[in-house]
């Protein structure tokens, strides 16, 4: 193993100290959850540094876990980014939840290492030892808070649901090992020419049994990554869990790793493997827009936030989908680019509504946000913007992103999908402007308080003030995103 | 200092508006004088760059930079003379407005802020020469009045607000395709390039009736202006004013820019259905109108009747006959600007006089009102003035703009004519029995009795709103003269065919 490999690894390697330190620390001294927060903060931090100077590496040839192209650099960027923003918002969610710092803070590091050997991983196996490392903390996250029943009952039909759909992937994943006989899955597109041309390359498959068992492959494949996404057949679990989970936990499994599945998505489903697939491009077609209807429509009936915002997760979910299904680079670029902008949103809401919510004090259902403008006005707005931004309302990010992807439906002659895109946006368009109608029109309620814990209150007031601002700039100057994306995808 | 013009112009609303929230905690006198130091600093930016335009001229003040590369779209900012009127039409109503919103008791930085942002938005959208821009520009105005109409609106606000944000966006997603579809097209975002892009009849229809659906619901047109009599209703004085001057103008002036020139073989092919529409809502809306017992609600649909006139104005240029059809569609378009622009300053100042007596009373029902000749004789001037320009009374600002509409009309068809001129005689009727009944009679209440007349600030608001209305109708070429070579040409644009020969 050479000095450079070791290097290649060093952000995933500094996280994996960091979670050593983190639970030996206690051994030690008896630290201040302040300490932690410090400690958690300085690992991510380090790894970006470490992430950002091995990009100064020369490329290594012989990559077998791992690729480290432009697109894994950039994946694990945004990760451990979004690591780094999360640390406030879990320091303040500690006390206030009453979770265990020491595991809630190592679960963190875990999944986010978790996240980024999935970002690069370039064989089935590294692919889904990543994806199970991702996920296992979060089915640990739900279930910190032990007393409480909801978050039990979420955590159980987390890890039932995941452990379904990793079952669904590992499944279909032998099936594509069966016919392509090589676990690269770069190694699916060159071997689909083969098959196409020459029939099998495993001799005891006929042409025709390998085709079949290719597409029973890539089809559980697409199944199981549906599932993880909560696309709508396969959606069931994520109101509970975000019924069930606290705020900050739900905020955590919801943003992050859906850049990590759309990813996983664009490295597997390449042009030449989905034509391989026969009814590939119509089945994810149809599930798009069912989960764009179907969560829009349904998040209209909700009178709890927390379901309001898992249905309209599938809308979103469902748009990107349809970017991924016309296969052409714009295309991608859009989906990767909308689900980073979605991230951050939702993470920043479900994080806000996680510092209005506190055990005596839910912020549960829609009425909950009354008149909430005139006692946190910095946080009301953060999260006005972004219900706008998700929305898709100029001058915030949002608007930018989708328009990004309609003209990527466009360039693809896409103009029907476009047109169900912009209608299902407009069934959304309720449920977002009345919640913003919600914390500014009304008064406070007479027998309603908000939680007064105002823990690193300072530094989140700042955070989500420059979260405004990046909305904001990034809706005006999109520029600066859409330019950075054609290099890393292209 | 001209070559930034157009963007500091946009940026003085948005750093007014900035700078308004940031002194909400300070003296109220420095909240007013600052609003209103703001405002005169817009106004004179507004006038500065119509003392420097060059009538003879198409685009000018003109900003090309590079935005969005991957797209195509660009920010491009560029005035002609349509736009240069309502531009200064934006920044003299934001005054009246920003001087009606300082005599408020509270909430006045929160109001400010919210009226220079819809100034920079609507500013904006009308310097913009980049569709996509102008699509930015044009939905995110949707936004302070959605705050606006919410926040500070009478009892059933939110019910408008709600209504008017899901009305306007459920046109303007549809604009929104239509632009991209374009834009894809063409590689390119700019208006000019939309003009000359060679589209087929059956592309063009598709296209028309997407933005139809956009600027009619602003405008708003007859099927889709139910939203405009509650956001009326509910709103805030300052708020209807910038509403029924500014924002509806957006929609014409998208009938403008997009429709006629953009897909002009739709446009002829839809001619006369939008004209019969610009007729139901004339005659029909103006019946409508008579019926109404809330003064605000009756004034939001004379100002729907008058929008008819508009579309009116817009469309009757296609049943023109062949020869004359570029010089008379002149005259018609002419009208169109000139009436957009009157009714503006007119609606406005109807809005304004009434949110004082409003203020007064406290009631919008005609039937709480009577007799007030006598004791608010200034205000009831005043309010007779704008509405004699409501009603389109030679020597008002309102006359001039029916008049060419009417005359472009009765080159058309002769029932046509008719029925718009119908329009003064409507409007006559249900205005003036308006005015009788608030104005004069008997004194219903003895609360009336107890009534102040209007104060310096109120005054002056009046005062200038009058100003306008006499000075458009007295020598409409202020208006005429800088938009003269802009019209001509997009009567040119809006009668050349552009079918796609395959």
């Amino acid at each position: 193993m050479m000095l450079d490999d070791v290097l290649m690894l060093l952000p995933e390697s500094l996280l994996a100290l960091g979670i050593v330190v983190l639970l030996l620390s206690k051994t030690f001294y008896r630290p201040r959850t302040t300490h932690y927060a410090l400690l958690c903060a300085v690992v991510y931090l380090s790894a970006l540094i470490a992430l950002m100077l091995s990009n100064r590496l020369p490329a290594e040839s012989k990559q077998i876990l791992f690729t480290f192209d432009a697109f894994s650099y950039f994946g694990r960027g945004c990760a451990l980014s979004m690591g780094i923003l999360s640390i406030p918002f879990l320091h303040s969610a500690i006390r206030r939840d009453r979770m265990p710092e020491i595991e809630t803070y190592c679960l963190c590091l875990i999944q986010s290492m978790g996240m980024l050997f999935t970002l690069m991983s370039a064989t089935w196996i590294s692919l889904i030892v990543g994806l199970e490392c991702m996920y296992l903390p979060l089915y640990a996250l739900l279930a910190t808070r032990a007393e409480d029943r909801t978050s039990q009952e979420a955590a159980c039909k987390y890890i039932i649901m995941g452990a379904f759909s990793s079952g669904l992937l590992l499944y279909g994943v032998s099936f594509l090992y069966a016919t392509v006989g090589r676990f690269e899955i770069s190694a699916l597109s060159g071997i689909v020419q083969s098959l196409t041309v020459s029939g099998s390359s495993l001799s005891w498959l006929t042409a025709y049994q390998s085709h079949v068992m290719f597409s029973i492959g890539g089809l559980l494949v697409t199944a199981a990554l549906c599932f993880k996404l909560g696309i709508v057949p396969f959606h069931f679990w994520v109101r509970d869990v975000y019924e069930g989970g606290s705020y900050t936990v739900v905020g955590i499994l919801s943003a992050t790793p859906k850049l990590v599945l759309i990813s996983v998505w664009l490295r597997i489903f390449t042009p030449a493997v989905v034509s391989y697939i026969p009814q590939w491009s119509f089945i994810t077609l149809s599930v798009g827009i069912l989960s764009m209807f179907f969560g829009n429509v349904l998040a209209l009936a909700q009178d709890r936030i927390r379901s309001l915002l898992a249905y309209s997760s599938f809308g979103h979910m469902g748009f990107v989908l349809l970017a991924l299904v016309i296969l052409s680079a714009p295309g991608n670029q859009a989906a990767v680019v909308y689900t980073i902008g979605y991230g951050l949103t939702i993470f920043i809401v479900l994080m806000s509504l996680g510092r209005i919510s506190m055990g005596s004090l839910p912020c549960h259902s829609l009425e909950d946000l009354k008149g909430l403008s005139a006692v946190r006005p910095v946080l009301s707005v953060a999260l006005a913007v972004s219900f706008l931004s998700l929305l898709g309302m100029p001058p915030f990010l949002g608007f930018m992103f989708k328009v990004n992807l309609l003209a990527a439906l466009f360039q693809a002659n896409q103009v029907g999908i476009a047109l169900a895109v912009v209608v299902a946006t407009l069934i959304g368009a309720f449920y977002y402007i009345r919640m913003i109608g919600l914390m500014f029109f009304y008064d406070v309620p007479k027998n309603r308080g908000y939680p007064v814990v105002v823990q690193s209150g300072y530094v989140i007031d700042c955070l989500l003030v420059v979260y405004i601002a990046t909305l904001l700039y990034v809706g005006l100057n999109p520029a600066v995103v859409l330019q950075l994306m054609s290099v890393i995808t292209a | 200092m001209s070559e930034y013009l157009l963007t500091s112009v946009i940026l003085h609303g948005v750093i007014a508006s900035a700078v308004m929230q940031g002194v909400s905690r300070r003296a109220l006198i420095i909240q007013k004088i600052l609003a209103i130091v703001f405002a005169f600093v817009g106004l004179s930016l507004a006038m500065y760059m119509w003392s420097r335009f060059e009538p003879s001229m198409a685009f000018q003040f003109v900003e090309n930079v590079e935005w969005i590369p991957s797209l195509g779209a660009r920010y491009h900012l560029g005035i002609d003379g349509i736009s240069l009127n309502l531009v200064v039409l934006t920044f003299w109503i934001v005054l009246a407005s920003i001087l009606m919103a300082c005599t408020e008791s509270a909430g006045i930085t929160s109001a400010c802020s919210l009226i220079f942002f819809t100034q920079a938005m609507a500013v904006g959208a009308f310097c913009a020469m980049d569709t996509l821009l102008f699509y930015l520009f044009w939905e995110s105005s949707l936004l302070p009045m959605y705050l606006f109409i919410g926040v500070f609106g009478s009892s059933a606000r939110r019910y408008a607000a709600i209504k008017y944000f899901l009305f306007t966006l459920s046109g303007s997603v549809f604009f929104l395709l239509a632009t991209l579809y374009m834009g894809v097209l063409a590689g390119d975002f700019s208006f000019s390039t939309f003009t000359q892009l060679p589209l087929s009849l059956l592309e063009q229809q598709v296209l028309f009736i997407a933005f139809t659906l956009a600027f009619a619901i602003k405008l708003p047109m007859f099927p889709f202006h139910d939203w405009l009599p509650d956001a009326h209703t509910q709103a805030p004085t300052s708020g209807s004013m910038l509403l029924a001057a500014i924002l509806l103008k957006l929609g014409g002036y998208g009938f403008m820019r997009y429709n006629l020139p953009m897909t002009p073989d739709a446009s002829l092919f839809y001619a006369p259905w939008m004209v019969i529409l610009s007729l139901i809502a004339i005659v029909f809306v103006g019946f409508v109108a008579f019926q109404q017992t809330d003064v605000k609600r009756l004034i939001a649909y004379a100002s729907i009747s008058h929008m008819g006139m508009v579309t009116l104005g817009c469309f009757v240029l296609y049943l023109q006959p062949d020869n004359v059809m570029t010089r008379i569609g002149f005259t018609g378009l002419s009208g169109v600007l000139i009436h957009m622009i009157s009714h503006g300053f007119s609606s406005a100042g109807l809005f304004c006089a009434f949110g004082m007596l409003y203020r007064r009373v406290g009631s919008r029902s005609i039937q709480d009102y009577g007799g007030l000749m006598r004791v608010l004789p200034v205000l009831s001037g005043f309010f007779f003035l704008y509405t004699m320009s409501n009603i389109g009374f030679p020597g008002t600002a309102g006359f001039v703009g029916e008049f060419f509409i009417v005359i472009a009309s009765m080159s058309a068809n002769f029932w046509v004519a008719m029925l718009a001129a119908s329009t003064m005689l409507l409007s006559a009727i249900y205005s003036l029995v308006l005015v009788k009944r608030i104005f004069y009679g008997k004194v219903v209440s003895n609360q009336l009795l107890t009534l102040f007349d209007v104060d310096f600030q109120e005054h002056l608001t009046l005062l200038i709103l009058a100003f306008l209305v006499l000075l458009i109708g007295l020598s409409p070429w202020v208006v005429m003269d800088p938009a003269e070579h802009s019209l001509r040409a997009l009567t040119m644009l809006s009668t050349h065919s552009k079918v796609r020969m395959s």
